[in-house]
């Protein structure tokens, strides 16, 4: 049996990364380790869930946290056509509360894309945070485009659906709950394979009796 | 030693409004003051200076600001304006309440005494201001040189308008009637400088107009008060007998200038015309309007921006020039009879930069529906701003972005968001001292501000879920029986308004998983509702 390895030009995907390219920590180990050390410096993020209520801003949380530390005053988060209603009390309960939240809900697909793409280019905002159905590759592309440009974060949730689909996103989660912790498959990573892991994202607390 | 007998009331201080200074009666000495110490005056050639000077300026401000029928209905009854001083202390008040005995310079409280009908005004500062301006652009008709001396009053260089509109008397009548007609009645002296002009201005009931050769013997009759220096440099001078301005001319210049300052001895100088002075005149605001007609009729709306865009070049010069910024620019769009569509471009923030104006234009013009083709358009500015002074690192830049930079990057995304999703669309939250978790945030217009204030919660407070549902949904309450609830957390509050709840919150977790807020609405006969989700 022939060891590709001893092949030249090829190599392990992992060693892609070796070029220990920046990255920012996730808060979660298991999940540093899944992505090479953290969240790529800047990404475009996919997050895939069809269920909210599961821990999809909890996974996010402590990159939105460090990310409104660093930057030069006054910090600013773009939430853009999100399912429901975010909870103004419980962002300062999660150390948001020292940062400005601009809201824009009931947006069409195509005019959250344009205002995610327009956030980004602007440069006026800590992270992006967008929720799509439906996006076309062209579009995903000018925000992997924007993102790189002005190293500002973007954050697009979609449907588990779209799984299937190729997409130029910098690292792509689909998420699923599992009892009270947080399934996470790390669909793409770039320089790192594919791998399912579980998080604890704080929930049992939160269903625990004695609380 | 003891004091003499003073032959004059004691002054009050000077108002910050500008009061006439007429408490203070002086008594004129008859004898010619002794001649030989008075500076000679040197004629300086060339210069005729008006001086206005308004009374009860905070008042005739304060009427400004209101609209017409406020103000004919105000008018009739006594009216008093008050400074936000501890006193409220009142600056002017109208002829209806002077009856009452009330003048500048009581309380509130003793104008109260007087007339319980008193209607009072707050003092405006801006309007007072604003209103100047207008007087200023209106002097504009006589000299281009004015000159603003705050509060109340103006000098204007009239030389040159003293032989076009044919002599002083003209000059004096002109602006006389002018006035009149709106409503005002103006304090007026002519000297040959600005300071001794404003002078002879405050005590003049009558137009007076002052020789060169008579300056000083006019002025030195004048009142300290009518400097309208601090209180304590005043009384300071009244206690070493100094009543008059010419009391004061004659005493050593070293020894006067350590008891007052030089600042003050060189406004005496100036007033003399032994020093010269140097005005800043009055520029009356900028205004911008180009209008265009076009060759061809146009129908659509992305040719027309690009020709609109190619014209707003023009404005980036004017602005560019005169180191201005716009923070509103009215397009409008002629159609065939007289027709009209406006395009308002507005600014989160004054802006010189056309590119990103016409970025807007473009999101803008996208959403107009052309009632018919335009044939011409105007671009017109009615407000311009000083554009801000940036200062950049010397060193380090291309570091990150300084604080201006991205509050502007912010202002700008924010009109980029507007223009296309509309003006209420972008929302900034924030959160609200309320236990119910519907009125616990607030929803504000998005603005760039500079700084969050710190929300404090109460450190008591259980976790709330990050989405709320924006219409709590109903769920059976069979579901919730293997769901083993967490709870309860009570909440009943909110009796005193519409909105009164009483209600007991729990956390429950979905058969797939999802961790959600429900509550039990105690005022609907225990109906469970789903109120929020732990994303």
């Amino acid at each position: 049996m022939i060891d590709p390895l001893q092949i030249p030009h090829v190599w392990r995907a992992q060693s892609l990364r070796s070029q220990a390219s920046a990255t920012e920590p996730t808060g979660f180990d298991a999940l540093d380790a899944a992505l090479g050390g953290g969240w790529p410096v800047p990404a475009l993020l996919e997050v895939l869930t069809d269920l909210y209520g599961i821990g999809e801003l909890q996974v996010i949380l402590p990159l939105l946290r460090a990310l409104t530390k660093r930057t030069p005053a006054p910090p600013l988060i773009a939430w853009l056509n999100p399912p429901h209603q975010p909870n103004a009390v419980a962002l300062v309960q999660h150390g948001l509360g020292g940062c400005h939240h601009w809201l824009a809900m009931n947006l069409s697909s195509q005019d959250t894309l344009w205002a995610m793409e327009r956030a980004l280019k602007a440069d006026a905002c800590s992270a992006v945070l967008a929720w799509a159905p439906t996006v076309d590759t062209a579009s995903l592309r000018r925000l992997r485009l924007a993102v790189s440009t002005k190293g500002v974060y973007g954050i697009l949730y979609r449907p588990t659906s779209v799984a299937v689909q190729a997409s130029p996103a910098h690292v792509r989660l689909q998420l699923s709950s599992h009892s009270s912790l947080l399934q996470v498959k790390v669909l793409k990573a770039q320089g790192r394979k594919p791998s399912d892991l579980v998080l604890d994202v704080d929930r049992a607390r939160l269903l625990d009796m004695r609380r | 030693m003891k004091s003499l007998p003073l032959p004059f009331e004691l002054p009050i201080p000077p108002e910050p409004g500008g009061a006439r200074p007429r408490a203070l009666r002086v008594v004129v000495p008859s004898t010619t003051p002794s001649p030989s110490p008075l500076p000679s005056p040197r004629r300086r050639r060339g210069s005729i200076w008006l001086a206005l000077h308004f009374r009860d300026w905070p008042l005739r401000a304060a009427l400004s600001a209101l609209s017409e029928p406020e103000r004919a209905a105000l008018e009739v009854q006594p009216l008093a304006v008050v400074d936000a001083d501890r006193r409220s202390t009142v600056l002017a008040c109208n002829e209806a309440a002077a009856e009452f005995g009330i003048r500048a310079g009581h309380s509130m409280n003793a104008a109260i005494a007087l007339s319980a009908d008193t209607h009072f005004l707050p003092r405006t500062s801006a309007s007072e201001v604003e209103l100047l301006r207008k007087v200023a652009e209106l002097c504009g008709r006589y000299t281009s040189a004015v000159s603003l001396q705050p509060p109340n009053e103006l000098t204007l260089e009239v030389r040159g308008s003293v032989r076009l509109f044919g002599g002083i008397a003209a000059v004096v009548d002109l602006i006389q009637s002018d006035f009149k007609q709106r409503g005002l009645d103006p304090q007026i002296a002519m000297s040959s400088t600005a300071q001794s002009s404003l002078w002879l201005a405050r005590m003049a009931d009558t137009p007076r107009v002052i020789q060169p050769r008579e300056l000083i013997q006019n002025i030195s009759r004048l009142p300290i008060s009518v400097l309208l220096w601090p209180a304590d440099i005043e009384l300071r001078l009244i206690r070493f007998g100094v009543l008059t301005v010419g009391d004061l001319l004659r005493l050593p210049r070293g020894g006067l200038a350590r008891r007052i300052g030089y600042e003050r001895l060189a406004e005496l100088d100036r007033a003399i015309g032994r020093h010269p002075e140097v005005r800043h005149y009055f520029a009356a605001a900028e205004m911008y309007s180009d209008p265009v007609a076009l060759d061809f009729e146009i129908e659509t709306t992305g040719l027309l921006s690009t020709i609109i865009e190619k014209r707003l070049r023009r404005l980036q010069t004017f602005l560019t020039r005169r180191n201005l910024s716009v923070d509103a620019i009215r397009i409008q769009l002629r159609h065939r009879e007289q027709r009209v569509t406006p395009v308002m471009l507005g600014l989160a923030s004054p802006t010189a930069d056309m590119h990103h104006v016409s970025q807007l234009l473009r999101e803008q013009l996208a959403r107009v529906q052309l009632p018919a083709p335009v044939i011409a358009f105007s671009i017109s500015v009615e407000r311009m701003h000083p554009t801000p002074e940036i200062t950049h690192e010397l060193f380090n830049s291309s570091a990150a972005p300084t604080r201006l930079a991205r509050t502007d990057a912010q202002a700008r995304l924010l009109e980029q968001l507007r223009s296309r999703l509309g003006e209420a669309a972008v929302r900034s939250i924030d959160t609200r001292a309320d236990y119910r978790p519907e009125l616990a945030q607030r929803a504000l217009s998005a603005d760039v501000q500079s700084e969050k204030t710190r929300e404090s919660l109460p450190k008591s407070l259980a976790s709330r879920p990050f989405w709320l549902l924006c219409e709590p949904r109903d769920i059976p309450s069979t579901k919730l029986r293997k769901a083993r609830p967490v709870g309860p957390e009570r909440v009943e509050t909110g009796w005193w308004d519409d909105h009164f709840a009483v209600r007991d919150y729990y956390r429950i977790s979905s058969p797939q998983g999802a961790l959600g807020w429900v509550y039990r609405d105690h005022l609907q006969s225990g109906r469970w509702r789903l109120h929020g989700l732990f994303g």
